[in-house]
C-alpha cells in the first residue's frame, strides 16, 4: 500500500511539472501584443528541463547506453594520479560546465534576440535536449567505454582515417575562427571604453601576480589565491571608474577597434608562449569561479526581480532582412545559436578530461546530458537579458552603422521607423548611466546583454550602481573570453607543431615532459596560429559591417560541423552497439545539423543579396569600386582587401560543408556494414 | 591538509564525525563534497592518488607535492579543455 502511494505521488508529481511546463510554453508561444513576465521563460525551462532529465535521458542510459555502475571506469582502471583520477561526482559536473560553457552561451542567443524571443528559446529548449545533450551524454560515455579516448581517435578506429582527419582540421579551424570571433567581440566591447578597457587590462597582471604566488609561494593555495584574486578584480572594476571621469587618465585607455585588435594579437602571442602557471593557469581559476558566480547571481536576480520581457515574440526581422546578422531563421537562428542548443566543441571536452576522472559510469548521465541543461538555462538567461531591454535601444546597440548610419539622430529615425521607438536623448541617458561615452553601434553582442545584465543586477539588488554592474558584467564576459583565446591559441599551437614534426622533426610538440621541441618552434608556431586568427580578428575590425556579422555565422557554421561529426560518430557507435532501433536518437539530430550546415554554406556562399552571399558581396563592392571613382585611393585599397576577404570565408565554408559530407559518406559505409551484420 | 581553509573545512568535517559517530553515520554528503572540493582544488586529492599509484607500481622516490602540482598544472593545458 506505502509503495502504491509512493508510486502515485511519483506519478502526479510528474504529471503537474509536465502539465506547468506545457502551460509555461504555450503562454510564450501564444501570447501576442502584451508584455510577459521573464518567470514564463524560467519555469518553461525548469520543467522542460526536468522532464527531459527525469525521462529521456534515464531511457537513453538504460535502453541504449546501457550504463553499468559496477563496471571500472578508466578513472579507476588506470587511476594513475595525473590524467585519470577517480573524482567526486559533483567536482566531475563542475569541471565539465566550467569547461562547456564559455562566452558563446551568451552571445549567440543576444544576437539572436533579433528575431523575437520566441523562436530563440523554442530553439534553445528543444535543441538542448533532444540534441545537444544527447550529443555531449553519448560522445562522453563512449568515451568512457573507450579508455578516455578523443574524439579525433574514435571517428579514426569506428569511422575511418580519412574521416579522422577530416575531423582534424575541422577542429583546428574551428579553433582558429572561435578566436577571432571571440577576440572580435572583446574588441567591440572595449573600443572607446576607457573604463572597461581598464578593468580588463588590469586583469592580466592580478593573474599574473596570482601565478606568481601559486608557483612560488603555495601551490596547493588554489583557493586563498582565487578569493583574493576575485577582490582585487572587483576593485579593479571600481578602479575603472575613476579612470572614466578623469580626462586626463581616461585618454590612455581610450583606444580604437585596430589598436584593441593588435593588443589581443600581441596578448594572445605571449599567453601561448609564456609558461602556464604564470598567466594561463590562474586567470582560469580566477574566470571559473567569476563564471559560477556571476551565473548563480544572474539566476537569482532574474528570480527576485523577474523582469517584463520588452522585445516582442517575434520581429520582421525573420524575413531575412535582420540589422544585426542577414538571413532567415532556417539555418540562420540554428547557426546563430550554438553552444546553449548543441555545439559540436563539446564533444572535444566530453571526450577530453572529463571521461578520465570520471569514478562511475552511472554519474555519466549527470556529467554528460546535465551540464548541458545548465549551459542551455544560461542561453534561457541571456535571452532573457537581452529581451529585457528596450527593443529600439537593443537594436541601437547592436546595429552596424553600415546598417543604421553612424549619425545618432539618423540611427534613432532608423530603428524607430521598424516600430522600435528610440530617442538620441534615451541613449545618451543611457551610456551616461553606464559609464560610457556611446552605446551605439556597439555590435558583438556583449554591450547589449552587459546592459541588460546590469538593469537586471541593479533593478535586484539596488539601482544606483549601474555603471558598475555594466562593468562587472563587460569584465565578466572579457575574462573568460580571454581565458578561451589563451586556451585555444595555445592548443592550437599543439596542433599545428604536430602536424608540422611529421614533416621536419624539431617543429614537433614537446608536451608533457619529453624536451625534445626547441623555443624557437614553440614561438613559431605560436606566431603562424596568432597569425592565423589575427588576420581574421583584423578582417572583422575592417568590415564595414561589424564583422560579427560576417564571423559569427562562420564560427556558428564550422561549430555545428563538428557536431555534425560528433553526432556521425555516435551514430554509428549506437548501430555497432546491436542498438540499430535507436539509431535515430542521433540520426534525426544529424539529419537536422546536416540539413542546417548544408543550407547555411549554400546561402552564406551563393545568395544573391549581398548582405548574406559572401560572393555577391564581393560583387557588391566591386561594382560600387567600378561606378565610383571619385574613391580616394585609401578606400579603395580597403574594399580591395574587403573583396579578397569575402572570398576567402566563401571559399572556408564551401570547406566546412565538404568536411561534413566526407566524414558522413565516410560513416555511411561503416553503418552499412554494421546494419547489415544485425540483419543476419 | 595545508592551507587555512582547508585546515577548516577539516575541523569541521571532523567535529561532524564526531557528532555523527554517536548516531552511527558518516559526514552529511553536503560536507562530503565540500570537502571534496576543497581537496581537489588544493591538489591533494590527485597528489594522494598518484601517491597512491607511485608506491604500487614504482620504486623510485615520488615527487614532492608541489613539484607533482607545477608539473600536472602544465600537462593540463596541452590539451583542449576550454569551449565556446
Amino acid at each position: 500500500m506505502k509503495k502504491f502511494f509512493s508510486k502515485l505521488s511519483q506519478i502526479t508529481t510528474w504529471f503537474l511539472v509536465g502539465i506547468i511546463g506545457a502551460a509555461a510554453i504555450g503562454g510564450i508561444a501564444i501570447i501576442r501584443g502584451e508584455k510577459i513576465s521573464s518567470l514564463w521563460f524560467i519555469i518553461a525551462c525548469i520543467c522542460t528541463q526536468l522532464i527531459a532529465y527525469r525521462f529521456y535521458s534515464l531511457w537513453i542510459a538504460l535502453k541504449i547506453l546501457h550504463i553499468d555502475e559496477k563496471r571500472l571506469t578508466p578513472a579507476n582502471k588506470i587511476n594513475d594520479g595525473k590524467d585519470f583520477v577517480p573524482t567526486n561526482k559533483w567536482i566531475v559536473f563542475g569541471h565539465h560546465f566550467a569547461a562547456i560553457a564559455g562566452p558563446g552561451p551568451l552571445i549567440g542567443p543576444t544576437l539572436a534576440a533579433q528575431f523575437g524571443y520566441l523562436p530563440g528559446i523554442l530553439w534553445i529548449l528543444i535543441g538542448s535536449v533532444l540534441a545537444g545533450a544527447v550529443q555531449d551524454m553519448v560522445i562522453l560515455f563512449s568515451s568512457v567505454r573507450r579508455d578516455g579516448k578523443s574524439l579525433g581517435q574514435m571517428i579514426k578506429d569506428e569511422v575511418g582515417k580519412v574521416a579522422g582527419y577530416a575531423a582534424m582540421i575541422g577542429t583546428f579551424t574551428i579553433i582558429v575562427i572561435l578566436i577571432s570571433v571571440l577576440g572580435l567581440i572583446v574588441v567591440k566591447a572595449l573600443a572607446h571604453s576607457p573604463w572597461g578597457t581598464f578593468t580588463v587590462s588590469l586583469t592580466i597582471p592580478i593573474a599574473m601576480l596570482i601565478g606568481i604566488y601559486l608557483f612560488y609561494i603555495r601551490p596547493s593555495g588554489v583557493i586563498e589565491a582565487s578569493i583574493f584574486g576575485i577582490i582585487l578584480f572587483l576593485l579593479a572594476v571600481y578602479g575603472g571608474k575613476i579612470i572614466h571621469y578623469n580626462p586626463e587618465l581616461a585618454k590612455f585607455f581610450d583606444f580604437d577597434g585596430k589598436s584593441l585588435a593588435f593588443s589581443i594579437m600581441i596578448y594572445g602571442f605571449l599567453a601561448a608562449t609564456l609558461p602556464v602557471w604564470l598567466l594561463l593557469a590562474p586567470r582560469d581559476y580566477l574566470s571559473s569561479f567569476l563564471k559560477i558566480g556571476t551565473i548563480a547571481l544572474l539566476a537569482i536576480a532574474i528570480l527576485i526581480f523577474r523582469p517584463e520581457i520588452q522585445m516582442p515574440a517575434l520581429t520582421q526581422f525573420i524575413d531575412g532582412n535582420g540589422p544585426i546578422f542577414s538571413g532567415k531563421i532556417f539555418p540562420f537562428l540554428f547557426i546563430t545559436i550554438a553552444c546553449g542548443a548543441i555545439s559540436g566543441f563539446h564533444s572535444l571536452v566530453a571526450s577530453g578530461t572529463t571521461p578520465k576522472i570520471i569514478s562511475n559510469e552511472k554519474d555519466i548521465r549527470l556529467i554528460g546530458y546535465g551540464s548541458m541543461l545548465l549551459e542551455a538555462s544560461v542561453a534561457v538567461m541571456a535571452i532573457i537579458a537581452a529581451c529585457v531591454l528596450q527593443p529600439g535601444i537593443y537594436f541601437a546597440i547592436n546595429s552596424s552603422a553600415a546598417a543604421v548610419g553612424s549619425d545618432p539622430q539618423v540611427i534613432t529615425s532608423t530603428i524607430s521607423s521598424w516600430g522600435f521607438p528610440v530617442t538620441v536623448e534615451q541613449m545618451t541617458d543611457l551610456a551616461k548611466s553606464m559609464g560610457e561615452n556611446s552605446l551605439f553601434s556597439r555590435t558583438g553582442g556583449a554591450p547589449s546583454l552587459a546592459v541588460g545584465m546590469a538593469s537586471i543586477f541593479s533593478s535586484a539588488f539596488g539601482s544606483n550602481m549601474l555603471a558598475i554592474w555594466y562593468h562587472f558584467a563587460i569584465m565578466f564576459e572579457a575574462i573568460f573570453i580571454l581565458t578561451t583565446l589563451d586556451a585555444g591559441t595555445r592548443v592550437a599551437r599543439f596542433m599545428l607543431q604536430d602536424l608540422l614534426g611529421n614533416f621536419y622533426k624539431p617543429f614537433a610538440n614537446a608536451s608533457g615532459r619529453k624536451k625534445s621541441s626547441t623555443i624557437f618552434a614553440n614561438i613559431f608556431a605560436s606566431f603562424l596560429v596568432v597569425a592565423a586568427w589575427g588576420y581574421f580578428l583584423y578582417l572583422g575590425v575592417i568590415d564595414p559591417n561589424g564583422g560579427v556579422n560576417m564571423l559569427w555565422p562562420l564560427f556558428g557554421m564550422s561549430n555545428q560541423m563538428l557536431a555534425g561529426i560528433a553526432l556521425t560518430l555516435a551514430t554509428v557507435i549506437i548501430i555497432k552497439s546491436k542498438k540499430r532501433k535507436y539509431f535515430f536518437i542521433t540520426a534525426i539530430p544529424l539529419a537536422f545539423i546536416l540539413t542546417t550546415v548544408t543550407t547555411a554554406v549554400i546561402e552564406k556562399v551563393f545568395s544573391p543579396n549581398p548582405k548574406i552571399g559572401f560572393f555577391a558581396a564581393a560583387s557588391n563592392i566591386k561594382a560600387r569600386i567600378a561606378a565610383d571613382a571619385l574613391h580616394c585611393q585609401e578606400n579603395i585599397a580597403v574594399l580591395n582587401q574587403t573583396i579578397f576577404n569575402q572570398y576567402l570565408v566563401a571559399y572556408i565554408a564551401i570547406i566546412f560543408g565538404i568536411i561534413l559530407w566526407v566524414v558522413v559518406f565516410d560513416a555511411l559505409f561503416s553503418m552499412i556494414k554494421y546494419w547489415k551484420e544485425q540483419a543476419r | 591538509m595545508s592551507s587555512w581553509f582547508s585546515k577548516y573545512i577539516f575541523l569541521l568535517s571532523t567535529a561532524s564525525k564526531s557528532r555523527h559517530c554517536k548516531r552511527k553515520r558518516g559526514n552529511p554528503p553536503f560536507l562530503k563534497t565540500i570537502i571534496a572540493i576543497a581537496d581537489y582544488l588544493n591538489g591533494n586529492h590527485a597528489y594522494g592518488a598518484y601517491l597512491k599509484h607511485h608506491n604500487l607500481h614504482h620504486k623510485s622516490k615520488p615527487l614532492d607535492k608541489n613539484s607533482f602540482l607545477k608539473i600536472k598544472n602544465q600537462d593540463k593545458w596541452n590539451k583542449i579543455n576550454r569551449c565556446c
